[in-house]
């Protein structure tokens, strides 16, 4: 348990950062960062990598002409090489309403926070920028990305600071963050994504189309992924405030059919359009989570 | 409430404890546990269906709790559906008609059925008529209905028979067949004081009017009143109840073979004694008649068995119920001479069993002799002081077991009314005070030898006025008093039978003296031998005549009996209207007893609490499996 429970720290645990502190997370695609780092950069400069050659463009740098080229052909080419840099990473913590239920110690929203300041803390020291977007049904919360070392503690304050916002609309935050990306980076999603799937879908995979790398993870309490409930109950919507009055012998079966039915879309069509999906289950400690996560995405570099 | 109504409906209260269930799920309408949820829509579809189905299975829970709770209170409140004709709210009308041989003399019947269908004509639309015929006994001959033509036609059928007139069982039979309705009782009858005893009152329900329809009378009235045998013969007593004087023949029938004519003159309101000279068999029927052509039909002719008279019934009170301790010598000299030569049999009874004893037992002939009030209760006391007022005799012996107090209370006016003595006194002896008395004149010469018994204690009695002191005590103290009632006889004997306060039952005047006093309690109807047409035993028929009855048990013997008329209906003195209306008590709880009696008859025939309970059992079982699939 961490033992800050009331500032800012207490969302970095040290158990997750303990296990997670040898481990990094690479961009899978290519990112535009400004330093020297990890990950793959889609400039090339002085790199001993060569990539490829473009027709020279008026502007370009002479320097970087290939002459012997230019003697075979009579055509001025230049010559690119892959670099290695840093990149920014959004991450998008989703803070509904409905982020606010939990059967354990901790909610979704707490979960999470603690999801995103373990990630924050990795992206800090592998050098990268993160910074840190807040959102229910509208962007509510913003700390732009920055890779100074004093940011990560500006993160951890922005999500000791953050609160339960109002109704889930993914979908919306997704589409205008996406728009105004300037670079192609890494967009980590935290959220229970109990939204309309196709229109999450669909936002996540504009930061796709957009060049960024994608990872969501679908953070879930223990409840609303096996709806052990026995007693005949009056279920309020923790959003829209709705009631249902059911039987959970009788709706069971039902329940789990939807929930494993939306979960298996969002594995399904998220795979397909090349995103990161992780189910997290908040009774599962972080630390083994988030360190499954990465080991496994780390095999796949 | 849907026409039942209830014996107990302060039960029905308890319906209110159906509410609790009612409560109950308005306060938990909802299930307790509220859960706050996030992906809620993902219970929509399901769910909804099965909420309809658990409001519906709610409602039906509550329902049949609700159901099971007032059929349980129904049920407790013990309902009945009131007899349709008690509940109906029309007045009945009963039309009682004096059917006793009072209304036999030539034009009265015709009269009386006049009169009865007057009645019913006269009786509102829409009102259920019945028609009741009494004499001795009430019937309803028609119950109460609205099918006018058919009591109209039983009056038709209506004819005088020989019984006496009793107002009382006639007022307590209509006041029974109008039940808890209003209604009136028309009562068709020539208004006869003989219909009532001495003291005798009848009693209606206030809601019920009586009317009266007199029949009248006819001016005069000869009877044969008497008929006993004598020496050589038999003798009739004729009675003239006419306002001159009366002359005529009677007539002598032995074994239904004319035994001869006498002739007789009668003055008005006098009696004379007719004597017929003839040689009787020792078995057989005698009667005697005379032509009455103006007055009543059944009382000219008597009827005399001359069998040897059967044993005297004497019924003892004793304190062991049997003939031994207080009333052994009672028992030993009325049994004297064995069952074939007795003139008494002896019967005993405890005082606790004397206000339950049947009907039969107080037979007018029989006398009662009481030697004990330990255990007498009200309803004995009520019993033995109606058997007086009817007729009968009663021989009180104080002795040990007497209780002044309830002895006071025995008869109307405290008329016994004695002070028990509390130790032993100077020896007495018992001596005749009114030669006249046929009790000493009975005993004739040998009443003298009463002296040789010795009284050691005996009680202090105040005599009241009319009272006849037939023997004293060597002091002048009463010893023998006869009392003055209406109808029946009562002796005093102011010491007890049973030798513990005297040496008399050791002493051979002893029996004798019971003889005599209990012979004169029995008076005249002992020599009979036979009943009154009122009072015949089951079996017997009622009407004028000698009849043949075993004469013992188990002996194969039979004894003829006479069943005559009773002499006192032969009397047409009448009462007016305000007489007779005097002598009825106006009941306003009367009805509503019979009311209760009514309901409580209604509901035990009914029993619908039963089926209200396994209502409640099946419900519940309903009830538990509609719960368990709810879970």
């Amino acid at each position: 348990m961490n033992p800050h429970p009331r500032d800012e720290r207490r969302y970095l645990d040290p158990t997750v950062i303990a296990r997670i502190g040898t481990l990094d997370l690479r961009a899978r695609s290519i990112v535009e960062g400004f330093l020297s780092g990890l990950h793959r950069s889609p400039f090339k400069g002085f790199s001993v990598e060569f990539a490829e050659y473009r027709q020279y463009m008026p502007g370009d740098d002479i320097s970087t002409i290939d002459w012997k080229v230019f003697a075979r052909s009579d055509r001025y080419y230049v010559k690119k090489f892959e670099e290695e840099t840093n990149l920014e990473c959004h991450l998008l913590l989703d803070i509904s309403r409905s982020m606010g239920y939990g059967s354990g110690a901790m909610t979704k929203l707490e979960y999470g926070a603690c999801l995103a300041a373990s990630l924050g803390y990795l992206m800090n020291r592998q050098r990268d920028a993160v910074g840190l977007i807040g959102f229910d049904d509208r962007i509510v919360a913003r700390l732009p990305p920055s890779s100074r070392p004093g940011h990560l503690r500006a993160l951890l304050i922005s999500l000791s600071r953050l609160e339960l916002g109002l109704r889930t609309d993914v979908s919306k935050p997704l589409h205008q963050l996406a728009d105004a990306l300037v670079k192609r980076g890494m967009v980590v999603l935290i959220s229970d994504l109990l939204d309309d799937p196709a229109a999450v879908i669909k936002g996540l995979k504009h930061f796709r189309f957009r060049g960024s790398d994608v990872i969501v993870f679908h953070v879930l309490d223990a409840d609303e992924i096996r709806f052990p409930f026995e007693q005949a109950s009056r279920f309020e919507d923790l959003e829209t405030g709705e009631e249902v009055v059911a039987v959970p012998a009788l709706v069971r079966q039902h329940y789990l059919r939807e929930m494993d039915g939306l979960i298996g879309r969002y594995r399904r069509e998220l795979g397909a359009a090349g995103i990161d999906y992780c189910l997290v289950d908040t009774s599962q400690p972080l630390d083994l989570a988030l360190m499954a996560y990465l080991s496994s995405r780390g095999r796949s570099f | 409430m849907f026409g039942l109504s209830f014996l107990v409906p302060g039960f029905l209260a308890a319906a209110a404890a159906a509410a609790v269930p009612i409560v109950l799920h308005l306060l938990r309408r909802h299930p307790d546990v509220r859960v706050r949820f996030a992906p809620v829509r993902m219970l929509r579809q399901a769910p909804l269906e099965q909420a309809r189905h658990r409001r519906l299975r709610e409602w039906l829970l509550l329902a049949l709790r609700v159901a099971a709770l007032l059929l349980l209170a129904l049920a407790f409140a013990r309902p009945y559906v009131p007899d349709a004709s008690a509940s109906s709210a029309a007045p009945v009308t009963i039309v009682a008609v004096d059917t006793s041989f009072s209304l036999s003399a030539p034009g009265q019947f015709a009269r009386a059925r006049q009169l009865a269908r007057q009645a019913v004509r006269r009786a509102a639309g829409g009102q259920p008529v019945g028609l009741e015929r009494f004499a001795d006994r009430a019937d309803l001959v028609v119950a109460p209905t609205m099918d006018r033509p058919q009591v109209l036609a039983a009056i038709d059928r209506l004819r005088p028979g020989a019984g006496a007139t009793r107002y009382q069982n006639a007022l307590a039979r209509a006041a029974g067949a109008i039940g808890a309705r209003r209604g009136t009782v028309v009562l068709v009858t020539d208004l006869q004081a003989s219909g009532w005893d001495a003291g005798e009152r009848g009693a209606l329900p206030g809601r019920v009017a009586i009317e009266l329809a007199d029949v009248g009378a006819p001016k005069g009235n000869l009877a044969v009143v008497d008929l006993r045998r004598q020496e050589g013969g038999v003798v009739a007593t004729v009675r003239n109840e006419g306002s001159g004087a009366a002359t005529g023949q009677a007539r002598l029938t032995v074994d239904g073979r004319p035994g001869g004519v006498q002739p007789f003159s009668v003055p008005p309101g006098g009696a004379v004694q007719v004597p017929f000279a003839a040689a009787l068999p020792e078995t057989g029927a005698a009667a005697v008649s005379i032509d009455d052509p103006t007055g009543y039909v059944a009382d000219n002719t008597r009827f005399l068995a001359l069998d040897p008279p059967a044993p005297m019934p004497v019924l003892a009170v004793t304190a062991s119920g049997g003939g031994s301790a207080d009333a052994f010598y009672l028992a030993q000299a009325l049994q004297a001479g064995g069952a074939a030569e007795a003139r008494f049999s002896f019967h005993a009874v405890r005082p606790s069993a004397v206000g339950t004893l049947p009907a039969g037992e107080w037979a007018r002939d029989r006398a009662v002799v009481l030697l004990t009030t330990q255990g007498l209760d009200s309803n004995g006391r009520e019993a033995l002081a109606a058997f007086v007022r009817r007729g009968g005799g009663l021989f009180v012996a104080v002795g040990p077991g007497i209780d002044a107090d309830v002895l006071r209370s025995l008869l109307a006016g405290r008329l016994l009314d004695v002070t028990l003595p509390s130790a032993d006194g100077p020896p007495l002896s018992l001596v005749p005070a009114d030669a006249r008395h046929p009790i000493v004149a009975a005993l004739g010469a040998a009443a003298a030898n009463l002296g040789v018994a010795r009284f050691r204690r005996v009680a202090q009695v105040t005599v009241p006025a009319g009272a006849d002191v037939v023997a004293q005590f060597s002091n002048g103290a009463p010893a023998l008093v006869e009392y003055p009632r209406a109808g029946g006889r009562v002796l005093l004997f102011a010491s007890d039978l049973g030798d513990r306060w005297n040496d008399f039952p050791l002493h051979p005047m002893f029996l004798p003296f019971l003889y005599e006093a209990l012979g004169y309690l029995s008076g005249p109807r002992q020599a009979l031998a036979g009943y009154f047409v009122g009072d015949v035993p089951p079996g017997v028929p009622a009407a004028p005549g000698v009849v043949s009855l075993p004469a013992g048990r188990g002996s194969g013997a039979v004894r003829r009996v006479a069943v005559n008329v009773d002499p006192r209906e032969s009397d047409p003195a009448r009462l007016t209207a305000s007489e007779f209306r005097a002598a009825i008590v106006r009941l306003k709880e009367a009805g509503t007893a019979e009311a209760q009696a009514a309901a409580v008859s209604d509901e035990a025939r009914q029993n619908l609490w039963w089926y209200a309970l396994v209502l409640v059992l099946t419900v519940l079982a309903i009830e538990s499996v509609v719960a368990r699939r709810a879970v």
